[in-house]
């Protein structure tokens, strides 16, 4: 991701909203098709539509972690 | 104007599968290339050390690209992704920007003859599977077998799962973002220009809501295709940079 220093703000920031959006956003989103798609091969329906959308809850998280910590300053 | 975004599709058949191809798609995405490919082309034809008017403005377009590639990883490594970097944010940008002026449609049917292609979800999400396929490639192929899959594992491999529901969310995001934004601002369009002709009232009084929403419409289509090549580098230098 991005370093936290730099000049236009404005247009870095927007991408970062944005990367932290689409992570919350899509990993839920990702999770349920995968655990949807999961279900389908096995025939056991809502199970891994469950597992997927709390996996995707927490990658969503990791996602968030992961795109802020250039952020922090305690990362070199 | 209920059925706007209706496509004049030519449907071809090939072994029980049905291709489907959109005019308006292939019309749009060619007229864009080859604005792109001609002010590229024009811009580097007569290379000057003292640039003036178009290839100085190619010139800008690239140092973007180029800040766009090091500010997510080392030059050394980044370097050959400037041409990538380049046509995403210039294609992109010449995309949105063609459905701003003027939109045409068929009167009757309403099939779309000339629009913004990055409207199309279709083609925003192929381009977002091309740029998650290529960073799988060149961080196979940069870093080794065994660097790219030890990855997954790392910094623990309970995080294996998540890394994998990343992917697709990669995937699906930086394409749906693109065309949700450019489907959103013609959608809106439209409606301020049917408001325009519902009557006298309206006719008089329908710039004010156009004009800046016009104004906003090339911020949004400048903003999406610098987010577009911005995070297409940041997925790229996940995977070809080492941890």
């Amino acid at each position: 991701m991005a370093k936290g220093n730099g000049k236009r703000n404005l247009w870095r920031s927007s991408v970062l909203v944005s990367a932290i959006l689409s992570s919350i956003v899509g990993s839920i989103v990702g999770g349920v098709l995968l655990g949807y798609w999961l279900d389908e091969q096995f025939d056991t329906m809502p199970l891994f539509v469950l597992i997927g959308l709390l996996m995707g809850i927490f990658a969503g998280f990791y996602g968030v972690v992961r795109a802020v910590k250039p952020f922090l300053g305690d990362d070199d | 104007m209920n059925n706007v975004h209706e496509d004049l599709t030519l449907t071809w058949t090939i072994g029980g599968f049905d291709l489907h191809f959109s005019f308006s798609v292939i019309f749009m995405t060619t007229i864009a290339a080859l604005i792109v490919a001609i002010f590229s082309i024009v811009g580097a034809r007569k290379l000057a050390m003292r640039p003036t008017g178009l290839q100085n403005f190619i010139e800008w377009v690239m140092d973007f690209s180029r800040y766009i590639i090091t500010s997510n990883m080392a030059w050394e490594k980044g370097g050959k992704f400037i041409v990538l970097a380049y046509t995403l944010l210039f294609y992109i940008f010449v995309a949105n920007m063609l459905g701003i002026p003027f939109e045409l449609a068929t009167e009757t049917d309403h099939y779309v003859l000339w629009n913004s292609p990055t409207s199309d979800p279709v083609l925003t999400l192929t381009m977002a599977a091309f740029v998650i396929i290529l960073t799988h490639i060149y961080g196979f192929r940069m870093r080794g077998a065994k660097e790219y899959f030890a990855d997954y594992f790392r910094p623990s491999p309970i995080l294996l799962p998540f890394k994998l529901i990343e992917e697709v969310s990669n995937f699906l995001t930086l394409g749906l973002r693109l065309f949700g934004n450019i489907f959103a601002k013609e959608l809106v369009t439209v409606m301020i220009v049917t408001l325009a002709f519902a009557g006298t009232v309206g006719f008089v009084l329908a710039w004010i809501p156009l004009a800046p929403w016009l104004a906003f419409s090339i911020f949004l289509g400048a903003l999406q295709a610098f987010i577009f090549a911005m995070l297409s580098m940041v997925y790229m230098a996940h995977k070809v940079e080492s941890h």
